[in-house]
């Protein structure tokens, strides 16, 4: 559940460690609803979103017993999340499937994700239309933005990280991470005002 | 004509005994099975978890155990449960060495903390 | 200009507030449209389980009919089952000392020490006793699960935790 304390995971962590898979499920479900949000509102496609926090938190199974500090399990996760969903989008731009052919997809047909990024969605209206609708408008508006603002704003504003954690996350400076969020802000804000 | 017990019946056997969940290979039986697999040998017994040497009359067994007992019950129940079915089908009757069974537990399935041991 | 941008922002605001309760009150209600599918959770569950690593075979006091030994990881679970079996007492994680080993690179010799690091209750007024407690359950362990009667076992509180 979101809004926990981290030393509640701490225990869990080590116990992870120690080989108790019971402890890693529950850590699964503590964190997989908030990294499956954090995935979706980056790359905007239910599947992919699925398919990158599956990755993820197997990964982090294999990789546990690296972690040396159990209290910062959360935002290790969380970079762990961040990099396969940026993969996807990078692979996704090499393919020449951009955001932008989306995004006027998108507009065609309010609410509803398409294609999303892979584009793999498409045709299959009934399982993008499998995200709550608030998601679903918000990351229409984020598939606008450059993806790094987009992946800083996702971080501080839905998923409460610091500007430092953030940095981390990214591999950037904090202030670079402040003045992605403020550009993301007012790109967010523009495309709200058109919403009146 | 040979009557010696094939993989399959040991796996039976195996599974049969209380607290024992199932056969879960290690990096060794995987090794030897994969092994008798390329070099297609059909007369080999092992299997994954699985291993017997009829010259030396050794057997070693890879498996997951519940806590319905002590740790050591289960194994011992495990140990002379092969040792029968395998001098029950040794080929040539009479006095031989026994068969000496390792066991390697590889996982204790979790319960929630009750206490009390099960003892049959 | 300032009062609509004053507006937009806080709307902007709402959005977010509303975002995350929304979002909290629906997972906590079991709602998939924020999180992940049912079969996308169990493939993890299943992935992690197929992925257990186990680590060397410790050696055991052999049964009365034959040797046997414990994957490193059974015997951590054996040791944290006797820590939790503590009322509230949360096992960590759990170190161990070997003897010196007979049968070769892969088998470690019968465990001479074992180091548990556990949460206490906060509601514990004698963390001492607790720690004999602990203690005593996993030398009891030993000896009644696998007949392992000399291995010392240390106990560290590192941590207290409140509920």
């Amino acid at each position: 559940m979101p809004g926990l304390p981290d030393d509640e995971d701490r225990a869990l962590v080590l116990r992870a460690q120690d080989g108790d898979v019971g402890a890693f499920e529950a850590l699964v479900d503590r964190h997989q609803g908030r990294l499956f949000r954090i995935a979706y509102l980056v790359l905007h496609d239910r599947m992919d979103a699925e398919d990158v926090v599956q990755e993820s938190l197997v990964l982090a199974w294999k990789r546990v017993h690296l972690l040396a500090d159990p209290s910062a399990f959360r935002s290790w996760v969380s970079q762990i999340t961040h990099r396969a969903a940026i993969g996807v989008l990078r692979r996704a731009a090499r393919r020449g499937t951009s955001a932008a052919e989306h995004e006027d997809l998108d507009r065609a047909v309010p609410g509803n994700s398409v294609g999303g990024v892979t584009g793999r969605n498409a045709g299959h209206p009934e399982q993008s239309t499998l995200a709550n609708a608030q998601m679903e408008a918000l990351a229409t508006i984020l598939q606008s933005i450059d993806e790094d603002q987009r992946a800083c704003w996702v971080l501080r504003e839905i998923d409460g990280m610091s500007y430092q954690e953030i940095a981390r996350v990214v591999d950037a400076t904090e202030s670079t991470v402040r003045g992605r969020i403020a550009r993301a802000r007012g790109h967010i804000l523009d495309r709200m005002k058109e919403w009146r | 004509m040979s009557t010696e017990t094939t993989a399959a019946d040991l796996l039976a056997v195996v599974h049969a005994v209380p607290g024992v969940q199932g056969v879960e290979p290690g990096i060794t039986t995987t090794l030897r099975a994969l092994d008798a697999r390329l070099r297609r040998d059909s007369t080999s017994r092992d299997r994954y978890g699985l291993h017997v040497d009829a010259a030396a009359r050794t057997v070693v067994i890879e498996v997951a155990l519940a806590p319905v007992a002590p740790v050591r019950d289960i194994v011992e129940a495990l140990q002379t449960a092969v040792q029968d079915a395998l001098d029950d089908s040794d080929a040539t009757p009479g006095p031989e060495r026994p068969w000496e069974v390792t066991v390697r537990v590889q996982s204790i399935s979790a319960r929630p903390a009750d206490g009390g041991d099960r003892r049959s | 200009m300032h009062d609509s941008d004053d507006a937009a922002t806080q709307r902007y605001l709402e959005l977010i507030r509303s975002v995350h309760d929304e979002w909290t009150s629906l997972e906590e209600q079991g709602d998939h449209s924020v999180q992940l599918s049912a079969t996308a959770l169990s493939t993890i569950k299943e992935s992690v389980r197929a992925d257990v690593r186990h680590g060397a075979q410790v050696q055991m006091p052999p049964t009365a009919a034959g040797p046997y030994t414990l994957s490193e990881l059974a015997l951590r679970t054996l040791v944290r089952r006797a820590v939790d079996s503590v009322p509230g007492v949360i096992a960590l994680r759990t170190t161990v000392e070997h003897e010196p080993g007979e049968n070769g690179l892969r088998t470690r010799g019968t465990p001479a020490r074992i180091r548990c690091r556990i949460s206490a209750p906060a509601t514990s007024s004698d963390l001492l006793q607790l720690a004999d407690d602990v203690r005593a359950a996993v030398t009891s362990a030993c000896r009644d699960q696998v007949g392992l009667d000399s291995t010392v076992v240390d106990i560290h509180i590192e941590d207290i935790h409140e509920h």
